[in-house]
């Protein structure tokens, strides 16, 4: 399993200070400042609408993906660590897989109490896993890489219903979404499943499951993305217009969009299209089948721009598009979906 | 009218002797009557050699006339005028008085009788008149009398002063006229104008246009304000004049106003045609210009409606600016786009050469997967790749982690290090010295403590000292007692003390009694012995003697029986007395007592009564 990238092993003491006390092979200080951030025991906010029944947390930063796994109230019988109260193992992965990596966590947490947090222990299964795939009762073959990618989107269209289209629209035009929500499973759940709406472009590296907006080092990494979907369990977010262009808001199920850019999301007949495929009874409730009826949609739309781009000599302009006498929403839509899909050649 | 020289006594025209045979009286009063003449202002009376009868009937008549009263009378005076003539006079005398409707009656022959008692109230009354005409004609006279003097003559302060007036007289009227509206110009010929026309050219002349506001708007006023801006700067002189006096503003086709003008010359030149000709040749060229420049001028804004041409020119300006700010916005865009063009165009570079590494690679593989697949076993080759690959991405692991190791223990030793240096240093400097300093502030509360307990000492003693009220009672009590305690033992030692001088006594009588009979025992048996005759008598001499000492003591201390018993009696009825008054006084307490308890009772009572009837 070679896209692990590095473990951390974080304690708690009974002073309450939180630190990474081990890390193989290595890790930078804003991934460490970042992982420590988003670790429940540091972040309060993460701890209240965390609940106590789950103890597994994903999200990402910069091109890594963070799992992070915690396990409370560790009883030890080793003298050394009486002061540990709570432990928790986070990996970085360059791969998007929450399921299996979860599992995994789990072995290695149990590992690393059972031998009465000897963090060598949990170096040790890390190795035997990066080597050969498997430690414990874990085997990283089992899992389908497959089915990392169908996201939920059925829970994602009966909560928003049309404002769905918004959201594709968003992501179509390289927009930044911001994703509120009290709850951090949901919001991870969610915002992991949203890339699914553009399953053309296979572009899983824009998801942000948890952000904290406070963070110097995140706020950074966002800036330098670019286009992202981004999550916050923040309430605040919603008044930080410079970190979006569209902002959910999971637990009213609403849609707002920044005021500099309305006009982009201005709907045209062919949202409306795309709306009723969505609502109709069909596609409802199956995943699998919503994403496939969005991408033949989007497909439809591109094979539009794509016709157009070979019938003038493989040449895309915004002046051949106001050539064509649309109204200014629907070029508008045209011209920076082209822009978003690379096909526009010429100043 | 004064006699000069002579003391005023000497010309004093009393009447010291008798002249015509008066009474002292009537002296008086004729003296009365001189004085308040001289006193009103009729100066006559001093002349000496005036006879009375001269000076009171002048008196009258100069009272009469200086009190301005019109009585048509004539009356003609002679001196030594015999009774009739006098009597004459002193009628037109009293007939002018009644037409003066003087209240004091008199007659004629009171008059020329010298009745000085009628003539004085008379005089009175007129002199009082005289003073009040003066009074009205004060103001008047005066007048009078300084436009008399002013005919003639003139005081040097008022020929200063018309001087002055003569000086300031120019400067006071050029600074009139200075805002006065100067005529500036002069119309030539008589053109017959209608009144508003009329009314134009004559505020032409003075150097104001003036125009009909009915007919134009607000707008239009701004507009050729607007002109005028624009025109003062190609307005020239049209005038063969050095002064510039500029044209309040423009021109107007609504009267012809050139036409006007035209007939207009500048009146504030006086030059000659010859030095007017001579100015001409010298500027003439210049002139010239510039009333090509101005006519021009005229003829382009004449020519067009002045409103839309300004508005368009304000239009155009605005639209220039606003084409500007666009223009600039578009360079800088186009800046950026330079700038992010050639960013692509160098990551696209770059794009560029990965892929062409990229496919050199590529071929590269190609060339060893061929040489490989046509020599080796493909599953083990796969297998090999993968642990080469393992085993580079472990020994990368390893590095980095041994790095990672390094950097961290570095990090916490020095973390360690600080720590301990703070911790040691928080041990021992910060510790002692707030252990000294509380040290020496405990031991200045102390002191402070103990001098307040000294002080408190003191005034609780100072306190003490002073006895409160039931300890003042207490003494009082205790001094009653003491006093009937010490009152006792003054009554028994009193009574040892008496007892003790009685019994003295009694022990004197009884040794004098034993000493007598020890000597009659004694007479006696020598007596009895001797049977000598003189012991006998000698003996009862002597009993007698001692008999009537005795006698007389026993009166004597009958006598102070008698006296104390008299004290006793008397200190008795005191006594009584002072019981009777204690009674009376108990008695009294406790009428008062029993009136208290009734009062508060009745008290009580009207209390209940009142809250009963709330």
């Amino acid at each position: 399993m070679n896209s692990l990238e590095s473990v951390l092993v974080i304690e708690k003491d009974t002073n309450g200070d939180v630190d990474v006390v081990w890390a193989h092979p290595t890790v930078e200080d804003d991934q460490k400042d970042v992982v420590l951030q988003r670790f429940p025991l540091v972040n309060e906010a993460l701890l209240e609408s965390i609940g106590q029944g789950t103890n597994f947390l994903f999200s990402k930063y910069k091109d890594s993906y963070v799992y992070t796994f915690v396990q409370r109230n560790v009883v030890t019988n080793r003298v050394e660590n009486v002061k540990v109260t709570d432990v928790g193992i986070c990996v970085l992965s360059k791969e998007f897989f929450p399921e299996k990596h979860f599992d995994l966590l789990k072995v290695l947490t149990e590992i690393f109490i059972s031998s009465n947090l000897d963090a060598s222990k949990v170096q040790e299964a890390y190795l035997e896993v990066f080597c050969l795939g498997t430690v414990g009762s874990f085997n990283a073959d089992s899992y389908d890489a497959r089915k990392a990618k169908i996201g939920d989107l059925a829970s994602i269209v009966d909560a928003f219903k049309e404002e769905t289209v918004k959201i594709w629209t968003a992501l179509l035009l390289k927009k930044r979404v911001l994703v509120y929500s009290d709850d951090v499973e949901e919001l991870t759940k969610f915002v992991s499943s949203l890339p699914c709406l553009v399953w053309h472009r296979q572009h899983w590296d824009l998801m942000r499951p948890l952000v904290n907006l406070g963070n110097k080092n995140e706020t950074t990494d966002l800036n330098v993305v670019g286009t992202y979907v981004a999550g916050t369990i923040d309430s605040s977010a919603q008044n930080n217009t410079k970190y979006y262009d569209l902002f959910l808001d999971l637990s009213n199920h609403t849609v707002l969009v920044a005021e500099g850019s309305t006009a982009d999301f201005k709907l045209i007949k062919f949202h409306k299209e795309l709306a009723e495929v969505l609502m109709s009874p069909d596609v409802k409730g199956d995943s699998q089948k919503l994403i496939r009826a969005i991408a033949v949609k989007t497909k439809e739309l591109l094979a539009k721009l794509n016709t157009l781009k070979s019938n003038h000599s493989d040449q895309l302009t915004l002046e051949l598009l106001e050539n064509m006498n649309l109204n200014t929403d629907t070029l508008n839509f045209l011209y920076n979906t082209a822009l978003s899909e690379n096909m526009i050649t010429g100043a | 009218m004064f006699t000069s020289g002579k003391n005023i006594e000497d010309t004093k025209t009393y009447i010291t002797s008798n002249q015509e045979g008066v009474k002292e009286e009537d002296i008086q009063r004729y003296n009365n009557i001189i004085d308040v003449l001289l006193a009103a202002g009729y100066f006559r009376v001093r002349i000496a050699t005036l006879s009375p009868f001269d000076k009171v009937i002048g008196g009258l008549c100069w009272c009469i006339s200086n009190s301005n009263v019109d009585v048509d009378v004539d009356v003609g005076f002679e001196e030594d005028s015999n009774i009739g003539q006098k009597i004459k006079v002193s009628e037109k005398v009293v007939n002018s008085l009644k037409r003066m409707k003087c209240p004091n009656k008199i007659q004629s022959f009171q008059i020329q009788g010298l009745d000085f008692a009628a003539i004085y109230e008379v005089l009175q009354w007129l002199v009082k008149k005289v003073f009040e005409t003066r009074e009205e004609n004060r103001v008047a006279i005066k007048r009078y009398s300084e436009l008399l003097f002013g005919r003639d003559y003139e005081l040097p302060v008022d020929t200063e002063q018309t001087e002055k007036f003569q000086k300031a007289l120019p400067y006071m009227n050029s600074v009139k006229d200075v805002y006065k509206p100067k005529r500036k110009y002069k119309r030539s010929d008589q053109i017959n104008y209608s009144e508003w026309g009329h009314v134009q050219s004559v505020l032409l002349e003075y150097g104001r246009e003036y125009k009909n506001l009915d007919k134009e708007q607000q707008a239009q006023q701004q507009q050729q304000q607007q002109q005028q801006a624009l025109r003062r700067k190609s307005v020239k002189l049209d005038q063969a004049a050095t002064q510039s006096t500029q044209l309040a503003t423009p021109p107007q086709p609504e009267i012809d106003l050139d036409a006007l003008k035209k007939n207009l010359t500048d009146t504030t030149i006086e030059l000659s045609s010859m030095s007017v000709n001579k100015i001409f040749e010298l500027h003439s060229e210049a002139i010239k210009k510039e009333n090509e420049i101005y006519q021009k001028a005229t003829e382009e804004l004449t020519e067009k409606l002045p409103q839309e041409d300004v508005l368009h020119q304000l239009k155009v300006t605005q639209l220039h600016k606003q084409a500007q700010v666009l223009k600039n916005q578009y360079k800088e865009k186009k800046q950026e786009f330079e700038e992010l063009k050639t960013k692509v165009e160098a990551s696209n570079e770059e794009l560029e050469k990965y892929r062409n590494y990229n496919d050199k690679l590529q071929d590269k593989l190609e060339q060893i997967a061929e040489r490989i697949n046509s020599n080796v076993d493909k599953e083990a080759y796969a297998r090999i790749q993968k642990l080469v690959a393992l085993n580079e991405a472990l020994k990368k692991q390893d590095i980095d982690f041994r790095n990672y190791c390094k950097t961290q223990m570095a990090a916490y030793k020095e973390q360690t290090l600080l720590l301990e240096s703070q911790m040691n240093q928080d041990a021992n400097s910060d510790i002692l010295s707030a252990h000294q300093a509380d040290l020496l502030r405990i031991r200045q509360l102390r002191k402070l403590l103990s001098n307040k307990n000294k002080q408190v000492a003191i005034l609780q003693r100072q306190l003490d000292e002073v006895p409160s009220g039931p300890e003042l009672s207490q003494y009082e009590r205790r001094f009653t007692d003491l006093h009937g305690q010490l009152a006792l033992q003054f009554d028994e030692t009193r009574k040892y003390y008496d007892t003790f001088n009685t019994l003295s006594e009694t022990k004197k009588y009884l040794e004098m009694e034993d000493s007598l009979l020890n000597s009659i025992s004694e007479y006696f048996q020598k007596s009895l012995v001797s049977k000598a005759k003189e012991y006998k008598p000698w003996m009862v001499g002597q009993v007698e003697k001692s008999v009537d000492a005795v006698r007389r003591n026993k009166e004597y201390v009958d006598k102070k029986l008698r006296d104390e018993k008299v004290k006793k009696d008397e200190k008795a009825t005191k006594h009584q007395e002072l019981v009777g008054i204690k009674r009376n006084y108990f008695r009294a307490v406790k009428d008062l007592e029993s009136e208290y308890k009734k009062n508060e009772e009745l008290r009580n009572k009207a209390k209940l009564v009142l809250q009963a009837n709330k």
